[in-house]
């Protein structure tokens, strides 16, 4: 082999073993329907999830005789779960969409990007309402016991670190997607 | 439509792919996955997403520049996919930055140079992972434009590359 060269490597790529996966139109039919129904079942189990944690919120919301402090974080879980419910109607896209699987491998790719960096963009405002929201009811389910000003720190602190933790990921996967997408764009 | 067999104009696509590009859709799945049972899985749904594409397929470009989008479409999602997990990706010029190392006695086993072939393919980014796999096929200068979306031009600077880069990583003993 010494004295080939890169056609040569390319000669044994193409002589690679079959490894004999081929299927059957019909095969291919089940196996297109199995894919399917896989879908449809994580789309109800998200969307059970979901309807648990509005209907739970909900109730504590429109219950009389809630602190004002649980009413409040209540509003913006379920803000928080409308958002994210959102987001995942959005993220299931991001499979290969059938009216894009015949773009160019470039504009496919910068597309794909692109709905990544807007996912990651958009990430931030369900973090945004479901700290504050979860923190919230916390604060209405502590002031039943005295609420210490240490206590109170303690949970604003945990609140606010969460929030900074979770924006400088965002921004960091922001930034290199963009990185990426520039580059894409310069070498067209 | 399905004519008188049930036979739609898609299955009768599929057939024809499945036919003339089924070994090459093989060795594309190697180039994205190295594991066997997760390559079988990839290669059965780029067949699946194939199948499904024939819907919309108009004839504005070639069967072939048609399949090689769809198939490497579908596997650079997955790529994306697993990104987060995954050792981070590599340019052309990374790739030729790093040091051969060559053990060119082993590099006389074959199945020792294909090892390292996929395993140096499968480091690359997808964009310049998708040239060198339709290198290796085979494809043209042209028709690999077509497939990326690169121009000629760019394509026949990164088939020189990736030229060099395969002669030095399988051939050439570091001094």
């Amino acid at each position: 082999m010494r004295d080939v060269d890169a056609e040569g490597i390319r000669r044994m790529w193409q002589e690679l073993p079959r490894e004999e996966h081929s299927m059957s139109i019909s095969e291919i039919q089940v196996k297109a329907a199995l894919l399917d129904d896989r879908v449809r079942r994580n789309n109800a189990g998200a969307a059970v999830a979901f309807g648990v944690i509005l209907i739970g919120n909900l109730v504590q919301l429109l219950m009389p005789g809630e602190h004002s402090y649980e009413r409040a974080g209540a509003a913006l879980i379920i803000a928080a779960a409308a958002s994210m419910l959102w987001l995942y109607w959005r993220a299931r896209s991001t499979a290969v969409r059938p009216d894009e699987s015949g773009l160019s491998c470039l504009k496919f790719y910068r597309a794909q990007l692109v709905r990544q960096q807007q996912l990651a963009g958009r990430f931030w405002l369900c973090v945004l309402a479901f700290v504050p929201g979860i923190a919230l009811s916390l604060m209405g389910g502590v002031s039943a016991r005295p609420l210490t000003p240490s206590r109170l720190t303690g949970l604003a602190a945990g609140g606010a670190l969460v929030i900074v933790v979770v924006v400088w990921m965002i921004v960091r996967e922001t930034r290199r997607l963009q990185a990426e997408l520039d580059e894409l764009d310069a070498i067209r | 439509m399905a004519d008188f067999t049930g036979r739609t104009r898609r299955d009768d696509l599929y057939t024809e792919v499945a036919e003339q590009y089924g070994s090459a859709l093989e060795r594309l799945a190697r180039g994205y996955e190295g594991d066997p049972d997760k390559r079988r899985d990839l290669l059965q749904e780029i067949h699946i997403i194939l199948w499904r594409s024939f819907d919309r397929f108009d004839g504005r470009c070639s069967l072939r520049t048609w399949v090689y989008r769809v198939a490497h479409n579908a596997a650079t999602s997955l790529v994306l996919r697993r990104r987060a997990r995954a050792p981070s990706l590599v340019g052309l010029d990374e790739v030729a930055e790093m040091r051969a190392d060559v053990d060119v006695e082993a590099m006389a086993n074959r199945q020792h140079a294909l090892a390292r072939l996929m395993e140096l393919v499968r480091t690359l980014r997808p964009v310049d992972r998708q040239v060198v796999l339709l290198y290796l096929e085979g494809v043209d200068a042209d028709a690999i434009g077509e497939v990326v979306g690169l121009s000629p031009s760019n394509v026949a600077t990164r088939v020189h590359r990736i030229k060099q880069i395969l002669v030095r990583q399988f051939y050439e003993r570091e001094p």
